[in-house]
Parts: C-alpha cells; sequence; structure tokens
C-alpha cells in the first residue's frame, strides 16, 4: 500500500459530493482494496442505528464498537449479534466510567437536540485507566417533518486523554459534524450537504477518572457550539454570496446604479 | 480493468467539484496507481453533458454535445471549428469556416448577449446553435475561488423548438466550499415545455432563471429556521451550559428516554 493512493483517496473524498461518500467509499475500496482497511477507520460517514434487543434502546454504531458483524450496544455491553469470545471489552472500571459518559450524554442530547440519539465507546490505551485512555461521542438527529423537506446530523469526537501528573491531562479531540439537507419543494432539488471537522487539544486538571467525563463533555459542549456557527455560516452564508456571484437577480446596471445613489448619499451626509 | 472498475472511475469523474476536474483525475490515477491510465472518453463525455468554457483564440467558448459536429467542435461567433485535447483541456486543430447565420439567429443572440452581460458578474458565456428545428441556448458562469476555498458554477440550457415555439430545459447551481472540510451545494430546475413568443423568449428566460433563484434563497431560509435550527439548539432551553460532573444527574430527562425515537 503506499501512502500516495492513501493520501489521494482522502483527497478526492474531500471534493467527490459528500452525500454519496458511503458510495464513493465503497467504490475506492474497490479500486484499491489495499487502503480499504485504513480508508473506512479514517473517514467519518452518516451514523447508522441499531437495536439492542438487552435493554430495547436504540444506538449508534461506528468502527470502534465492532468486531466482525457485530456490534458491542452501550447500555448492555452485549455484542449484537454475539461475537466472537475474544471480542474486545473495555476493563471493569472503563465499563463503570463508559455507563457514566453514556448518562451523562444522554442528558446533554436531551438538553441540545431534543430527540435524536447518543452512544460513548471508551476503550483502554494503558494498562492503567488512570494514565489515560480513549474513546468516542456519536450523535445523531434527523428531521423528516414533511416529505419535501429534510435534514440530518451526525456527530463524532474521537478522544484520546493522556494524563501528564496525577492533576492534568493532555486532551486531544477530533470533531466531525456531517450536516445533510435537503428541500423539494415547487420541483426544484435542493441538496446542501457535507461536513466540517476541527482538531481541538487542551490541557486540563482532572480529580477523579469521573472528572475526566466532566471535562470532555465541557469540551465537546463547546466545540460543538463553534461547529454549529460554522455550519451556519457556511450553508447558508456562504453558499448564499457564492450564488450571488454567479447570478444577480439584478441587473448589473441596477447594482451600479444603486451604488452610485448610495455614494452619493454618503457624500451628501458627509457634506452636511 | 474490469468494465466494472471502469464505470465506478466514470462515477467519480463524474461527481467532480466544478474546476477540480484535474485534481479528481490525478487522485484517481494515483489510487490506481496507473499514471498512464487515458481517461478522455469519461472526461469528455462529463464536461460536455456539463459544459465547460474552453479558452479559444482570445475568447472563451462552450463545449457540449449540442454542438458538436462530427469530430470537431463548432464556435459560431468565431465561425471556427476545433477539436478539444481532453488531457490538457485545450482548443486544438482548429479550422475556420464560412456560415450565412440567420436573421432570426442573429436577433436572438444579440439579446441573449446583453442579457448574460446584464446577470452574470464573474466568468460566464453564452452560447447559440441553431438547427433546422429549433434553437439551444447554453450559458454558463463560473466562479473559482480556491485561496477561498469555493468553486462555484451556474448552468443553464434550453431547447426552442421553431414551430410549436415551445421551450424546455434545465438550470442547475454546483457549489463546493472546502474550508476544514467539504460542502457541496447541488440544485437544480426543469423547465417543463412552455408556448413563448420568438421575440419574447430571453425575458421570458430571465424571469424563469429569477425566480429559480428567487426559491433557492427562501429554501435556504426555510431549511435554516425549521431544520437545521431544531437539529440542535445553540443553547439548552434554559439558556445555561450543561452542569457536567456527577451533579448532572440532577437534570431530569424529558420525555424522550434514552436512544430516542425521533431518527
Amino acid at each position: 500500500m503506499s501512502d500516495e493512493a492513501y493520501d489521494a483517496s482522502l483527497d478526492i473524498l474531500r471534493r467527490l459530493n459528500p452525500k454519496k461518500i458511503k458510495t464513493h467509499l465503497n467504490n475506492i475500496c474497490r479500486l484499491a482494496p489495499d487502503l480499504a482497511e485504513e480508508i473506512l477507520t479514517s473517514v467519518d460517514t452518516p451514523l447508522e442505528v441499531k437495536r439492542c434487543s438487552e435493554s430495547g434502546k436504540n444506538f449508534l454504531i461506528c468502527d470502534y464498537n465492532r468486531d466482525g458483524d457485530s456490534y458491542r450496544s452501550p447500555w448492555s455491553n452485549v455484542y449484537m449479534p454475539a461475537a466472537d469470545e475474544d471480542a474486545p471489552y473495555p476493563s471493569k472500571n472503563l465499563r463503570a466510567l463508559e455507563i457514566h459518559a453514556n448518562d451523562s450524554f444522554d442528558i446533554y442530547r436531551d438538553l441540545y437536540y431534543d430527540g435524536g440519539i447518543s452512544s460513548i465507546y471508551l476503550w483502554d490505551t494503558e494498562d492503567d485507566e488512570n494514565q489515560g485512555f480513549a474513546g468516542v461521542i456519536l450523535l445523531k438527529k434527523g428531521i423528516d417533518a414533511s416529505k419535501t423537506n429534510s435534514g440530518a446530523w451526525d456527530s463524532v469526537h474521537v478522544f484520546e486523554i493522556n494524563t501528564i501528573d496525577k492533576k492534568t491531562a493532555v486532551y486531544k479531540i477530533t470533531s466531525t459534524i456531517i450536516l445533510d439537507l435537503t428541500s423539494n419543494a415547487d420541483d426544484a432539488k435542493i441538496d446542501l450537504s457535507g461536513s466540517l471537522t476541527r482538531q481541538t487539544e487542551k490541557e486540563l486538571q482532572f480529580k477523579d477518572s469521573a472528572s475526566h467525563i466532566a471535562n470532555i463533555g465541557s469540551l465537546v459542549e463547546d466545540i460543538e457550539y463553534k461547529l454549529r456557527n460554522m455550519l451556519q455560516e457556511v450553508y447558508f452564508g456562504k453558499t448564499k454570496d457564492i450564488i450571488g456571484d454567479l447570478r444577480t437577480t439584478q441587473t448589473t446596471t441596477d447594482i451600479e446604479v444603486d451604488k452610485a445613489k448610495h455614494s452619493d448619499l454618503i457624500k451628501g451626509m458627509n457634506s452636511l | 480493468m474490469s468494465a466494472s472498475l471502469d464505470s465506478i472511475i466514470n462515477d467519480m469523474i463524474k461527481d467532480s467539484p466544478p474546476g477540480e476536474l484535474h485534481n479528481v483525475v490525478s487522485d484517481i490515477k494515483t489510487i490506481i496507481q496507473d499514471d498512464q491510465k487515458d481517461l478522455s472518453s469519461s472526461i469528455e463525455d462529463f464536461l460536455t453533458d456539463d459544459f465547460e468554457l474552453i479558452q479559444l483564440k482570445n475568447d472563451y467558448t462552450v463545449i457540449s454535445k449540442h454542438n458538436k459536429e462530427g469530430s470537431k467542435y463548432v464556435d459560431y461567433d468565431s465561425k471556427t471549428k476545433f477539436n478539444v485535447d481532453f488531457k490538457k483541456l485545450v482548443a486544438i486543430d482548429l479550422e475556420e469556416f464560412e456560415l450565412e447565420l440567420s436573421d432570426d439567429y442573429l436577433k436572438l443572440n444579440k439579446s441573449l448577449k446583453t442579457y448574460v452581460q446584464e446577470h452574470f458578474p464573474s466568468h460566464f458565456k453564452s452560447i447559440l446553435i441553431e438547427n433546422e428545428n429549433d434553437f439551444i441556448i447554453i450559458i454558463l458562469d463560473l466562479k473559482f475561488s480556491p485561496k477561498n476555498f469555493y468553486n462555484g458554477k451556474w448552468s443553464s440550457f434550453y431547447k426552442y423548438d421553431k414551430v410549436s415555439q415551445q421551450v424546455s430545459g434545465k438550470i442547475k447551481i454546483n457549489v463546493h466550499y472546502f474550508e476544514d472540510g467539504n460542502v457541496r451545494l447541488i440544485t437544480d430546475k426543469k423547465l417543463e415545455d412552455s408556448k413563448v413568443e420568438f421575440n419574447d423568449l430571453v425575458s421570458f428566460i430571465n424571469n424563469f432563471e429569477n425566480d429559480f433563484e428567487k426559491h433557492v434563497l427562501i429554501q435556504f431560509q426555510e431549511l435554516n429556521e425549521k431544520y437545521f435550527k431544531n437539529l440542535r439548539r445553540q443553547l439548552p432551553i434554559n439558556r445555561a451550559k450543561v452542569q457536567w460532573g456527577r451533579s448532572i444527574n440532577n437534570y431530569k430527562l424529558g420525555q424522550d428516554v434514552a436512544g430516542g425515537k425521533d431518527v
């Protein structure tokens, strides 16, 4: 496998229509099967939902809770469908923290998303989770209120915590939000879709392992706030400006006349 | 390479954002590790379907399936036939020819050019093609600004039947924004057969395009206010940030329980 081919795969996925990312991802894997494993773990796609038959609740799946074709439920810690005996589980202490993280983000989800699904998965990176661990926070919400329009939001935050000393840890988070909006009103089709990604690294104080979840929680809350503003600006601000660069409903003559009137007005006011 | 792999490559080329075809082509060659792979016919299919500006002499012209005669493309403004080198995207084998353009052609082309000049502020071009039974109009406007992380393209196509005076067509806007991500806007609208007097054709197109552009902007507002805002709030209802930590359990979950039903 070549690094160039891997880089080219990521580059082309930043160019092709993000609405079709799953198709393009599968196609790249067919063109370059050697790349498949690495590409599939490094590219975020809209999250899929599975039902946990133990708890009766829905959960989100990704590469981090997968073993073969089975996915571990964050609610019951059971793989659906049953996995091999050697399927990975978090250590006992980390699982306790994972339960706390899922409960906490469930409240966050309810407060900000008013619906949707959240799932958090943690995994050990050190022998002792007091020295650090890693995890992923997944959030998903969809709106399909009318037949003509629809919207979908997927958040993926992959994080790693490394403790520097007994009180300080470094938190590294890679966050991607995939936002897909569609309108089909009045025979015109509008597809506005894609994703924005942001990397965050911060050093924070902690007391015990539960306070890592509190730190990650407020970091994710801030990151989503910023990314949400960026998404709003790009989706509804920038694209609107670019449409104006491509065609104006006013004629250029009228625009010039307006500009001239405007500058006359300013001149007039300045001379008062 | 098998036929199905070629069709995969073809699909990728067809999905190229405006102004980034050469990047997509070079990525594909790197992924398949075949620098010599000839993708000219996929590129030609894509560009002539989607329309493209090609530099010709000191001006630009549009290439499409509609102004191709035999193996050559035709530019009626400069009365030139040419081939296109689809590896370099340049006009080659230029050949001038004589042609008497009809009065209707000259009249329509003049009002079309005035209209395009007035409404398309970037890198724009219109072409008019006269066939035995119809006129074909193609309008393109490109705005490439990779330094500001965006590329955009407007294209419209109309076919006007001389006898029935029916016009049909399609407008498409394709925008790629790529700072810290990959965002694409694709929007299009078809014009179903509509009866228009020959002299009113350009003003009809102007109204149709104005209505479409206004519709898109209204839908943006709708998607922003009714969809985007309801996906994730800017702040919780009490306008206060979450109290993380052990005390988070003091929050009472709303009616929708964990793993809610709204997805």
